[in-house]
């Protein structure tokens, strides 16, 4: 298991952390067509140096009121599975694209057999960057690990990301599902855990779902479309 | 497989290796259940440990965080089969188990006796 954000997979005499997460994700984020997209975009992406899968995702709950967000809202999403040679390309016009390197801790939940059909991406960023470790510990130890113990019915593995750049936004919480319904099982997910630690009156949820530096730049709901290789 | 970080509380670490070495245990006894458990629904069955076997094989008394990843590989005939492993925050693995699981339906939830 790699111990920190600096460091590279360690082994200490033994396998490292069971771990199918690959190194990276290049994410595109797009109004336009879906399948002008994934006719023209994806292959062009796959091409490149270092990508060696693509999915594509529906943005299943556009415009959501209930959280804050920061990042332009879009409809389709695409996600490049990568490795350390990647280069991220300058995205064309309609198009932005983000550049996230696995976050050296392993990923929490389960991996249950079935394929990701859903995701829930959420990414932030601390208000200070300074303070962004504390804001990644607690991403790991206190809000992921409470949604990774209820065992939300529909969630998957829940793996940190971090942006190679350093910048905005500075953390992706990568919620992978194996339901065709995601929005159902995100909205599922909070009343779970204040099942288990309490509810929004109490210290432990408000620990929970809070944090001093959390900047929360987008949370939204997708389901898979298609896949290529 | 099922993946998480723990930490005990209200005390998360002992200086007793006896103790220190039971955080470690606990976790290799309760996760193969959420690393199988997941198939099953909600609540209808229980899954009590019938035999675990754990090698301790370092000593990091003072590290609150523990991860634990649990897999299960065998299901069947109400035997659920699995092994764990716990490592602390620094990727040093502390111990390694393996166990048995009797699978069960939960018997009905009513009102105490």
């Amino acid at each position: 298991m790699p111990p920190r954000a600096t460091d590279g997979p360690t082994r200490v005499g033994s396998a490292v952390v069971e771990d199918r997460i690959t190194p990276g994700l290049y994410l595109e984020m797009t109004d336009d067509p879906l399948d002008a997209y994934a006719h023209s975009r994806v292959p062009d992406v796959l091409a490149l140096p270092g990508a060696t899968r693509a999915t594509w995702w529906r943005n299943v709950k556009r415009d959501r009121v209930d959280l804050p967000r920061v990042l332009p809202e879009f409809d389709h999403l695409g996600v490049y599975e990568v490795d350390d040679t990647f280069e991220a390309p300058a995205p064309p016009e309609g198009i932005a694209g983000h550049h996230f390197r696995h976050y050296p801790r392993p990923g929490q939940g389960v991996v249950t057999g079935r394929p990701t059909i859903g995701l829930s991406l959420v990414l932030i960023s601390p208000k200070d960057p300074a303070r962004a470790q504390e804001l990644r510990d607690w991403g790991d130890f206190v809000h992921i690990r409470h949604i990774a113990e209820v065992g939300v019915p529909g969630y998957a593995m829940i793996t940190p990301y971090e942006n190679v750049t350093g910048g905005d936004p500075r953390f992706m919480h990568f919620y992978e599902m194996d339901t065709d319904d995601p929005e159902r099982a995100f909205k599922s997910m909070t009343p779970l855990v204040g099942q288990r630690i309490g509810g929004p009156e109490t210290d432990a949820w408000k620990a929970w779902a809070f944090h001093p530096e959390l900047r929360i730049m987008y949370v939204n709901s997708f389901t898979r479309v298609g896949a290529r290789a | 497989m099922h993946g998480c970080w723990y930490r005990y509380q209200p005390t998360p670490t002992f200086d007793d290796a006896w103790v220190d070495a039971c955080r470690s245990l606990i976790l290799l006894d309760t996760l193969i259940w959420p690393a199988a458990g997941n198939l099953f629904p909600r609540g209808e069955y229980i899954a009590p440990t019938i035999d675990i076997s754990v090698g301790f094989h370092r000593w990091q008394p003072a590290e609150p965080w523990l991860y634990a990843q649990a897999t299960s590989h065998s299901g069947g005939g109400g035997v659920i089969n699995g092994d764990a492993r716990v490592w602390a925050r620094d990727g040093t693995l502390l111990a390694v188990g393996a166990s048995s699981l009797l699978c069960r339906p939960a018997p009905p939830m009513g009102p105490p006796a």
